[in-house]
């Protein structure tokens, strides 16, 4: 490491850092600044600067970033690349945590348990029940954490989205979709391989919507879990559909049986160019823009 | 139909959220855009008006500002 006493650093010719306050103190591990371990700053008089390394970001901490949230009607679950963080609805405070997994992608919580995505880790989960724990104690949930580890699992550990019904779980991960049922005698798994699913979605009648961005992009259906993928139900694919041409669908949302008609469902689509509604009954579609 | 009534200057939808009987006319849907100009827009789907909006710099009916303009996820 070269420093010079003036105003610019060269840190091992990978960074040049001005630092405004050059009466530092010296390099030392940040050991006693709160959870942030293990990184180089230098210190002053009068404030921290940190050192900017090829392994360590700028920011006073490593910076917890959200993926994913959801809902049900106790908690928040978070799902960050630092762990999973759980929130009492009613207090807005943490009350417990599991920050013992790196890289959560996604979380889905069914009646009786929270599933955890995981970027290499495939996929676990915390039976509701052992949840606890308040603002001012809140609890780490690492004991309860448990592998989801059954006769059907998924194809790959790299998980992008998790969604489902009951027990049964639609998992998006980099080699593509898994349906995943692990319940008595009547378990199952189905299978689609694609590099290009991003999201999916489950209804209570076990339809599957899910998005594709590559060649072809746009929001696709199955009728059932136990389909020929190779032909999808629905297409509703961009530049063909009520979906325009060049247009990225960011993320989907279904109600069911709110169709005009009382039997079909409505969907919703987040695209880079506004909101599509469409009443799959009909096929009538609103757009809404800024 | 186009419905231009989205707060904000920010057309990237991120998220998108409904209520549980929301269809194309009636009920409400939640929508939120990203990058600068973002904002969270609560649409009533009876009147296709907005019902509330949320930006870095408008509070909305929770009295509360958007901290911050990258939205990855709604959940409600």
């Amino acid at each position: 490491m070269t420093y010079y006493s003036g105003s610019l650093l060269v840190l091992d010719n990978i960074d040049l850092i001005n630092i405004i306050d050059y009466n530092y103190v010296k390099p030392v591990p940040s050991d006693d600044v709160g959870d942030c371990t293990n990184y180089y700053m230098w210190r002053s008089d009068r404030k921290f600067e940190w050192v900017d390394h090829e392994s360590i970001g700028w920011g006073a901490c490593e910076q917890e970033h959200l993926n994913q949230v959801c809902i049900d009607d106790s908690y928040v679950y978070t799902a960050t690349s630092m762990g999973v963080d759980i929130i009492d609805v009613y207090t807005n405070n943490k009350v417990s945590y599991v920050d013992s997994i790196v890289e959560v992608s996604s979380v889905w919580a069914s009646e009786e348990r929270l599933y955890i995505g995981t970027a290499g880790e495939g996929i676990k989960y915390i039976d509701k029940v052992t949840i606890s724990g308040n603002e001012v104690l809140p609890i780490d949930l690492e004991e309860y954490v448990c592998n989801y580890s059954f006769q059907y699992s998924i194809d790959c550990e790299f998980v992008k989205y998790i969604h489902g019904s009951g027990e049964t779980l639609s998992v998006v991960t980099y080699s593509g979709i898994n349906i995943l049922n692990n319940t008595d005698s009547i378990g199952y798994k189905s299978s689609y391989t694609s590099t290009d699913v991003t999201k999916c979605f489950m209804t209570s009648k076990n339809e599957l919507y899910y998005i594709e961005q590559g060649e072809i992009n746009g929001v696709f259906k199955m009728k059932s879990t136990l389909c020929d993928w190779t032909s999808p139900n629905i297409l509703y694919t961009s530049g063909s559909s009520f979906l325009p041409g060049s247009l990225g669908v960011n993320d989907i949302f279904v109600t069911e049986s709110t169709s005009s008609n009382t039997v079909d469902n409505t969907l919703f689509v987040a695209t880079s160019s506004g909101a599509y509604i469409l009443d799959e009954g009909t096929a009538n579609f609103d757009v809404y823009y800024t | 139909m186009d419905n231009i009534v989205l707060e904000g200057t920010s057309n990237f939808i991120s998220a998108i959220w409904a209520e549980a009987t929301a269809g194309l006319n009636n009920g409400k849907v939640y929508v939120a855009s990203t990058g600068t100009g973002a904002a969270l827009s609560i649409i009533d789907l009876n009147t296709k008006t907005l019902y509330d909006r949320y930006t870095k710099d408008l509070k909305g009916r929770s009295n509360d500002k958007l901290i911050q303009e990258d939205i990855e996820d709604i959940s409600a």
